[in-house]
Order: C-alpha cells, then sequence, then structure tokens
C-alpha cells in the first residue's frame, strides 16, 4: 500500500456535526428519534442534578423540597431562565436543522 | 490524581471528572442508553431481520449476498430504530465529551506543554511528523480522530469510559490484560514495548508488573502521547513514549523481550497490519513474546446474516473503515506468515476479545 499524507487539516468534527446518518425512509423520523434521545438525555441530567442537589442540602440541613415550591422568581432570574429555556429547545431539536432534506 | 485544567472538578482515581455534573450525567445517560440498545435491543433486532428474509422466501443463511441481506434488514423498523440509537448515541457521546474539556484549550495545551519536559518518563516526537492519512480519519467518529485535535487525548479517555460501560474507569481492563501478557520463556524482561498504546493505560499499568524493565508505549498520534505523558508522570509512571509507526519503529533488531498490542489491527488496513507484524518480528528477540488482545477475526467462517449486518453497520457508521478487512482476515495465518509461532493467550474476562501469543523463534526453521 502506498503511503499518502497530507498537511490540510481535515475539519475537526465533520461525522459527529454534518449531516450524520438516515435509516429511515423519511429523515424526519430519524429526527424525531434524535431528539428523543436527546430529551432523554437531559431530563435524565436534570433529574440527576436534583437528587445531588437536594442531597447537598439536606446535608447542610435544608429542606430544598419545600423552598423550591415556595419560591418566587425575580425578574432578572426568569430572564435568565428563558435564554437557557431557548438554548435548551435549541439543543433537542438541532437534528431538524441538520438533516432538511 | 490526574490535574489538568479541564476536569476542575477533580478526578475519581486516574479517570478525570468532566468539567460540568450535567455532562457526566449526561454522559452516564448516554452510557446506559447504548447498554440498552446493545444487550436489549441487539438480540431483537437480529432476530427481526432474520424473519425478515425467510418471510420473504430467502433463507437466513451465510451464503446469502451482503447487499441482499442490506435490503432485507433495512426495511425492518426495529434494525432501522437500533442504527440510529447506536448512531445518535455515539454522536452524542463524543459531542458532550469534546464540548466538556474544550472550555480551556489554551490552559490544556499550556499544561501538556508543561509536562512535556518532565518526568518521570519521556516523551520523543518530531514536530513535522508524517502522519499518513489512513491514520487520520475520525475514527468511532471522534472529532479530529486520534491525530488532528489536541484534546484528543483526553477525550478519547472519557470517551471510551462510556465504552467501556464503567468496567474501565480504573484501568482494570488495561491491568487485566498486562498481567495476561506472556513472559519469555527464560523469564528475562528487560525491554518491554507496548504499540498503540494510546492514552497509556496499559503502558502505565507495565510499569507496575515489571518495576525494573524499560517500559516504552508506541503511537502515531501525537495528541493522545502528549496526554499519555502527563498522565503516567502526574501518576508517577516511569514510562517513556515515542511518536512513531508500528511498521516502521525506531528500535534495534531484537531488542524486545515483550510487545504486546491491545485492539489496535482493526484500526489498520490489512496490508499496514501485516507490515506491523513483520516489525514486530524484526525488534522482538529470539525467544521473545508478542501478546495480542484483540477483537475477532472470522476469516473464511460462514457468519450468520444479522452479524455480516452489525459488521457492516460498524464500519459504515461508525468510521471503523479498516475493520472489516480485519474481521475477515486469517489473523493467526498472518501472524505466522511473519515468521512467529501462534499459541492461545491467558483469556481476559471480555470474552469477546481473542487472546494470541506469537513467538519469535529461537532457531531458524526452513
Amino acid at each position: 500500500m502506498e503511503t499518502t499524507t497530507s498537511t490540510e487539516r481535515p475539519l475537526i468534527g465533520s461525522e459527529i456535526n454534518g449531516p450524520g446518518k438516515a435509516y429511515f425512509d423519511h429523515v424526519v423520523t430519524d429526527n424525531l428519534l434524535d431528539a428523543l434521545v436527546e430529551l432523554a438525555a437531559e431530563v435524565w441530567t436534570t433529574r440527576d442534578r436534583m437528587a445531588v442537589l437536594e442531597a447537598v442540602l439536606a446535608d447542610k440541613g435544608i429542606d430544598a423540597a419545600r423552598l423550591i415550591e415556595m419560591h418566587v422568581p425575580s425578574d432578572q432570574l426568569k430572564a435568565e431562565r428563558k435564554v437557557e429555556r431557548e438554548a435548551f429547545i435549541a439543543q433537542v431539536f438541532a437534528s431538524f436543522s441538520r438533516r432538511t432534506a | 490524581m490526574i490535574a489538568t485544567p479541564l476536569s476542575p472538578r477533580g478526578a475519581i482515581g486516574v479517570l478525570p471528572r468532566p468539567s460540568k455534573l450535567a455532562d457526566e450525567s449526561y454522559t452516564d445517560f448516554v452510557e446506559a442508553f447504548r447498554d440498552m440498545a446493545l444487550t436489549r435491543m441487539f438480540p431483537i433486532m437480529c432476530g427481526a431481520g432474520h424473519d425478515a428474509m425467510a418471510n420473504a422466501g430467502v433463507p437466513p443463511t451465510a451464503d446469502v449476498p451482503l447487499d441482499t441481506v442490506r435490503e432485507h434488514f433495512n426495511r425492518v423498523p426495529v434494525v432501522q430504530t437500533w442504527q440510529r440509537f447506536m448512531r445518535s448515541a455515539q454522536e452524542m457521546m463524543w459531542r458532550r465529551t469534546r464540548a466538556s474539556f474544550a472550555f480551556d484549550e489554551a490552559g490544556h495545551e499550556a499544561m501538556l506543554a508543561e509536562w512535556e519536559p518532565k518526568g518521570p518518563g519521556t516523551l520523543s516526537y518530531q514536530a513535522d511528523f508524517p502522519v499518513p492519512d489512513w491514520a487520520r480519519c475520525e475514527i468511532h467518529l471522534q472529532p479530529g480522530g486520534y491525530t488532528d485535535d489536541a484534546l484528543s487525548g483526553i477525550v478519547y479517555h472519557y470517551g471510551t469510559k462510556v465504552f467501556y460501560q464503567g468496567y474501565n474507569d480504573q484501568d482494570q481492563v488495561h491491568a487485566e490484560v498486562v498481567d495476561l501478557t506472556a513472559v519469555p520463556d527464560d523469564g528475562h524482561v528487560a525491554n518491554v514495548l507496548e504499540i498503540g498504546c494510546g492514552v497509556g493505560q496499559g503502558t502505565v499499568q507495565f510499569r507496575r508488573r515489571f518495576p525494573d524493565a524499560t517500559i516504552v508505549g508506541l503511537d502515531v498520534a501525537l495528541p493522545v502521547l502528549r496526554y499519555a505523558h502527563m498522565r503516567s508522570a502526574q501518576l508517577g509512571a516511569d514510562v517513556d513514549y515515542v511518536q512513531a509507526l508500528a511498521q516502521d519503529m525506531p528500535f534495534a533488531d531484537a531488542s524486545q523481550d515483550i510487545v504486546m498490542s491491545y485492539i489496535f489491527y482493526h484500526e489498520m488496513p490489512v496490508d499496514v497490519m501485516n507490515g506491523v507484524l513483520r516489525e514486530v518480528h524484526r525488534v522482538l528477540r529470539p525467544g521473545g513474546k508478542f501478546s495480542i488482545f484483540e477483537f475477532p477475526s472470522h476469516g473464511a467462517t460462514p457468519l450468520p446474516p444479522a452479524m455480516r449486518f452489525m459488521i457492516d453497520y460498524d464500519s459504515r457508521d461508525n468510521c471503523e473503515p479498516y475493520s472489516v478487512g480485519f474481521v475477515y482476515a486469517d489473523f493467526r495465518a498472518a501472524i505466522a506468515e511473519a515468521g512467529f509461532d501462534v499459541s492461545d493467550g491467558g483469556k481476559p474476562t471480555n470474552e469477546f476479545l481473542q487472546s494470541v501469543v506469537a513467538t519469535k523463534r529461537t532457531v531458524a526453521h526452513d
């Protein structure tokens, strides 16, 4: 086998950030399942964080579950949560923009 | 303890933690999801594919052409879903792992550079080393592969934590294969070489097993070697790393007592593999032992359609471009062709792996 070497650096992440692969007759099915797994990962991540948070606070003698239910957010916190919510939606539904045809 | 600015949450044992709890939770999910796809869905997928063939009047036998297998399997919803899930999980794992360690690439680069001249152990490379194009693919979908991303070392290390499903968090798999590595009959072990050493998880284990020997890890990919050296030095393991091609090693004839490789040959073209085997034969001393732990190779053994479908999927869609060549090669014959006597090696806990010991003859045979 002839060994070739290139000086050109390939684009990093072209496999995971390009159009990827599709397995169904209609690409929307792939996108829906992609989104479903992504969403499930985010749901788990949040549940995991909640569990850690409550455990950490309980170690400090704080009843987080009760305090969370009674919390009233400030305008600033509302705005911050809106930004995060939009980023979350963009992440979960990213596959619909990756594969469009 | 691994000290890198890319893991501000520290390490658990020898495994760096992702930079955020959310990343750790996310990759934990991917690990469990992938396990579900492999252990629960895969048998169902195989059965459904075979049923689809049979229902279409095509007996699911080993002699059915792969194109025909694909045609029938790819119409089955659970087969389509299994492929979707496997691909999605792999993409998610690499995307999140890299993002988790990429928040301070300059800091990581500075730390790698700081550790390069430090010991114990050394790192040898040339800045303009000509890496062959065949080695530069994004293997397993890893961004930049092993060779083209400065973060490859730590990304590979944590990414494969997911692949091992928790069984290798503390390098247990590497420790086991090192413990199973064969020793020359005369017991003399002064020089030990691991080829395709990656981030050095096995290489550091050789220091534990052979405290008085010279231990060298060799790989073509500089980013993983830089991380391997930093990690080994931080762990206090006096081992040396060398960037080189395993088919063209900078070692004298008959200079090594032991050579070991772990899941290596399916990641190169078959003719390169044959060159590597010949080169190992050159550097190994008469009576030296070459232990090989590798994915299965089936040669001409007939395989059921579902197995061939999975092998084909993995090659095409998990960026394993050379695995098909290896899987259908007669690996033991290739080792013997390089001049070795071939025997079975000690069996690792992961029975999926083949374990082979290649011994360099002490007397030349005709």
